[in-house]
């Protein structure tokens, strides 16, 4: 019954992996396929592992990430998969043995906590994501998770507390009966065990000290060998001490079995579940990780490609919206599509084949033309998603599509000869005063995402001459050409367009 | 592509500093149609203090008490000094007609009672000054004060509490400090953006938490004038009060917030006034005759032809453009006026920087008539309707007498005032 079961779920799950890939694939002559394969293992493997770039991204997420995962992950190989391993390294192995019984309740503890700890950060931590919090994507994956460690505690407790379990046992390995020290045993399990018997021989008996050492003593010859004391499974013992009132009914009812059942039917759910939600990331994070990131040098050779699948890497953390540069514009405009989390969620729907009407396209196309490409979104992605090189692949296949919203303007066609920066004249006018960088929306969201330079710093760069260097701060690419700064200039020096001139310079060269 | 426009008015101001609004505000009360060109920028650089004579006669280290007194002795020793062309009444007057309009726009300026107050500066020290905003008025507490309390920001440029309470320690039983982080990753923090964040209710209230702790050992606090915007006295008392403790703003370093209000108000109100504002617009070219002035203003996307019956000068000094330093000698640069000033390029500057005297180049300016008409080499005037007001004046050395609001004021009053006169006398 269990091994066809397994099997069946593995072949579910393999036919939906595949089914996935499959999804992503059928829309991709519309993507820009990677030329030329390269491979970087060290990321992929430490960043699967470890969560390097969640560390440094956030550490509360990645505390609580790697409670589960760690926790997790001791479960499968030691637990879930006792009979291939635990069985076979450690001659003594046991469920109920130290250190196995304790690890188990150590580990479980740790996932239901780490689960414990995304609900709460999901309900209660509005400030850390702004006003941008979503929908609440990850919580069927989440509870699955926490339903199947609790109903695992769950079962232990019952079995801690089940008369029946005891007898059987006591039939199987223990030679006594009623006339060689049953009682004595019972009473000694009662005691130390938390077995809950129907009629309780504690309250009862005569010579109660002499029982416990004939008990002792019999549980040392029989029993001991397979069980530990109890006290180091204190997850499930402190439950064990809730059930008791109900003991009778668990009891009589066999829920141990219904239990056992239930915690299998959910492993083998999570198996099934593993490339239709949210778990798929975890099979998709190492192969998002392998890619190396291209850059925008790439691109223009038309080396730099996207991978569809390796959008399915996406946790919906939204950590690339809170650095993202276009952020104060949906500040001011509350366009909520300008946000990597939310063009991630529309190409998501477009890859996936779902129809999208003229109207959501040719917006998705015109926020998408407000990235910046300044990089941050993949910098920080934890999942190692190549960002950067999705919403130029989106800008691209828009743009085929011919969806004929381009503004009525057109292109402004720029002069190879710049003609504002080379003039030494054009920061004459220039005191150092600040103005500009108080008026700047860009500097003033910038407490989260880090932003290397002022527009003041930049006019003084140019005024020392050192243009390339101008053009290579995070703030030429940063810049959302609201020309605040130029109108307030009391030097009447044109900074935003010095700005644009210098981010076009470094498309050129 | 620039576009083109014609504008025919009464009267154009140029320049949109101190003077040239003080002058758009009389014109267009006076309900003459006002044109105005410049860039209202340079008022960021205002401290939103208004100062009549804060030093007179020229000692180091010394402070004018009464302003009568320091103005009778300057008329007598100085006669080239724009202050010597109009009387005291007159010169309170153009003070009391800028009050009177800011305090109608929403910022309101603490009486004088003709008496310099000495206001506490972000370097710790004390600087004379006439008019002061209600929101810094309370600084002249600091004499009574024994328990002082400086607030800062971290990230905050040129404010900072430690070193204010190092300079003035010895004047006060205690002087504590309260220095609040508000973000733990930016390590600079704007005025502007600071000022904003005082508009929120809650960031006050969060403000509040923090100074609460101090105020039973305090009796009086200064804090960086960065409260607000718009309605800064309002927040001010609105902190005071949450808090118990008074309060006062220390000016700090450009930009200036308190400059921004003044820069705020002023547009508001000349905006009611329909003022029109060319904003950044330079002057081309101009040309006049005996009937009046025509210009040519441009700005980025706007080219201006303005046909006027009189203009007022007030482009400032060489920050602002209306002087222009060449190699030999200082030019005006919009109508070439002539220019006041030493012989030969030497003797613009004495070699030591705090030099006694000053330097010769900051009395160089334009030359006027008693109503501020500029004058050429014989005291004849160039044009019956063109004034200049401002820094632009000769013999003027505003920096060191501490005198720059008074004499924009006075000048640009004055000159409105007699345009308007001679307007009416000709029937136009």
């Amino acid at each position: 019954m269990f091994y066809p079961a397994l099997y069946a779920s593995l072949l579910f799950a393999a036919a939906g992996f595949l089914f996935q890939i499959y999804r992503f694939n059928r829309t991709n002559k519309l993507w820009q396929k990677q030329k030329g394969f390269k491979f970087n293992f060290a990321p992929a493997f430490f960043n699967t592992l470890f969560q390097t770039k969640l560390f440094k991204a956030s550490k509360t997420r990645w505390i609580i990430h790697s409670l589960v995962l760690s926790g997790f992950i001791y479960l499968l190989f030691f637990h879930a998969l006792a009979d291939l391993i635990s069985v076979k390294i450690f001659a003594y192995y046991q469920p109920t043995v130290d250190p196995f019984q304790f690890l188990r309740n150590v580990t479980g503890f740790m996932v239901a906590m780490g689960c414990f700890g995304f609900l709460l950060k999901k309900f209660f931590n509005v400030r850390s994501t702004r006003n941008i919090r979503g929908k609440y994507q990850n919580l069927f994956s989440i509870l699955l998770i926490f339903s199947l460690i609790f109903s695992g505690f769950m079962l232990e407790a019952v079995k801690i507390i089940s008369e029946p379990l005891f007898m059987e046992m006591v039939e199987d390995y223990a030679g006594v009966d009623e006339d060689s020290g049953l009682d004595d045993l019972k009473i000694y399990w009662e005691k130390n065990y938390s077995v809950v018997f129907q009629n309780s021989l504690i309250s009862s008996y005569q010579s109660l000290e002499e029982a416990l050492e004939e008990g002792k003593i019999l549980n040392e010859e029989y029993c001991l060998d397979c069980h530990s004391n109890i006290s180091s499974a204190f997850v499930s013992k402190a439950l064990a001490g809730y059930l008791k009132k109900t003991a009778q009914f668990l009891n009589s009812s066999r829920a141990d079995n219904l239990l056992y059942h239930i915690h299998y039917l959910l492993s083998f759910l999570m198996l099934i579940c593993l490339p239709f939600s949210r778990l798929f990331h975890i099979l998709l994070i190492p192969f998002a990780n392998l890619k190396p990131k291209s850059d925008i040098q790439d691109f223009q050779k038309q080396k730099m490609g996207f991978h569809p699948v390796t959008l399915d890497a996406c946790t919906g953390c939204m950590l690339c919206s809170q650095v993202c540069s276009v952020y104060p514009n949906f500040v001011v405009t509350q366009n909520i599509e300008v946000l990597p989390h939310a063009k991630i969620r529309s190409t998501r729907k477009m890859m996936l084949g779902r129809h999208l009407d003229l109207k959501e396209l040719s917006s998705l196309q015109l926020s998408n033309k407000e990235c910046t490409t300044c990089n941050n979104c993949t910098n920080i992605c934890p999942s190692g998603i190549d960002l950067q090189a999705l919403w130029i692949t989106l800008s691209k296949t828009l743009d085929n599509m011919d969806l004929k919203t381009t503004p009525a303007h057109g292109n402004i066609p720029f002069k190879k000869e710049y003609d504002i920066i080379p003039g030494s004249e054009s920061f004459d006018n220039c005191v150092q005063c600040t103005i500009c960088t108080n008026v700047c929306p860009v500097i003033e969201y910038s407490s989260k995402s880090e932003n290397d330079m002022t527009p003041q710093q930049i006019m003084n760069l140019l005024r020392l001459g050192k243009k390339q260097m101008a053009a290579q701060t995070q703030m030429v690419q940063n810049c959302l050409t609201c020309y605040s700064c130029q109108e307030s200039c009391p030097g009447e020096i044109k900074v935003t367009d010095i700005i644009i001139e210098l981010r076009q310079a470094v498309t050129e060269c | 592509m620039i576009d083109k426009q014609n504008i025919t008015c009464d009267i154009v101001i140029i320049g949109a500093g101190f003077a040239g609004m003080a002058a758009a505000a009389r014109a267009s009360q006076l309900g003459l149609k006002t044109v105005m060109a410049g860039n209202s920028s340079q008022l960021y650089f205002a401290s939103g203090l208004f100062d009549l004579l804060g030093v007179y006669p020229l000692v180091p280290g010394t402070i004018l008490k009464t302003v009568e007194t320091g103005l009778n002795l300057l008329k007598e020793q100085s006669p080239g000094h724009p202050y010597s062309k109009a009387s005291i009444k007159e010169i309170l007057q153009s003070f009391d007609f800028i009050t009177h309009f800011l305090q109608t726009a929403g910022l309101s300026y603490a009486p004088s009672n003709g008496k310099n107050t000495s206001v506490l500066t972000s370097a710790g020290t004390f600087k004379p000054s006439f008019l002061i905003p209600e929101t810094i008025k309370k600084c002249n507490l600091l004499r009574k004060s024994r328990n002082l309390l400086i607030m800062d920001f971290k990230g905050l440029k040129g404010f900072n509490a430690k070193q204010m309470a190092a300079m003035i320690e010895n004047r006060h039983d205690t002087v504590d400090i309260l220095r609040i982080e508000l973000f733990q990753h930016s390590h600079v923090l704007s005025p502007m953006h600071l000022a904003a964040m005082f508009e929120s209710s809650n960031f006050l209230k969060k403000i509040a938490k923090k100074i609460l702790p101090f105020a039973d050992k305090t009796d009086l606090m200064g804090m960086p004038a960065v409260c607000g915007i718009n309605n800064s006295f309002e927040i001010l008392t609105k902190l005071e009060k949450i808090t118990g403790i008074k309060i006062f703003e220390i000016p700090m370093m450009p930009p200036s917030i308190p400059g921004l209000r003044l820069k705020n108000a002023f547009e508001k109100q000349l905006a009611k006034n329909r003022v029109q504002f060319l904003s950044q617009a330079k002057i081309k070219s101009q040309e006049f005759n005996n009937d009046g002035f025509i210009l040519n203003a441009v700005n980025q996307n706007m080219e201006t032809r303005i046909k006027t019956q009189g203009i007022i000068l007030a482009s400032g000094r060489f920050q602002g453009g209306g002087l222009h330093a060449k190699r030999g000698k200082v030019i005006e640069t919009i109508f070439n006026l002539p220019v006041y000033q030493p012989e030969n390029r030497n003797l613009w500057h004495n070699i030591n920087f705090f030099e006694k005297q000053g330097h010769m180049i900051n009395g160089a300016g334009i030359e006027t008539d008693n109503v501020f008409r500029p004058v050429d080499r014989n005291n004849s005037i160039i044009h019956k309707n063109l004034y200049a007001a401002g820094t632009i004046l000769a013999h003027n050395d505003w920096i060191r007498l501490k005198s720059g609001s008074g004499v924009s004021a006075l000048s640009a009053y004055t000159a409105v005032n007699d345009f308007y006169a001679n307007s009416i006398k000709t029937g136009a």
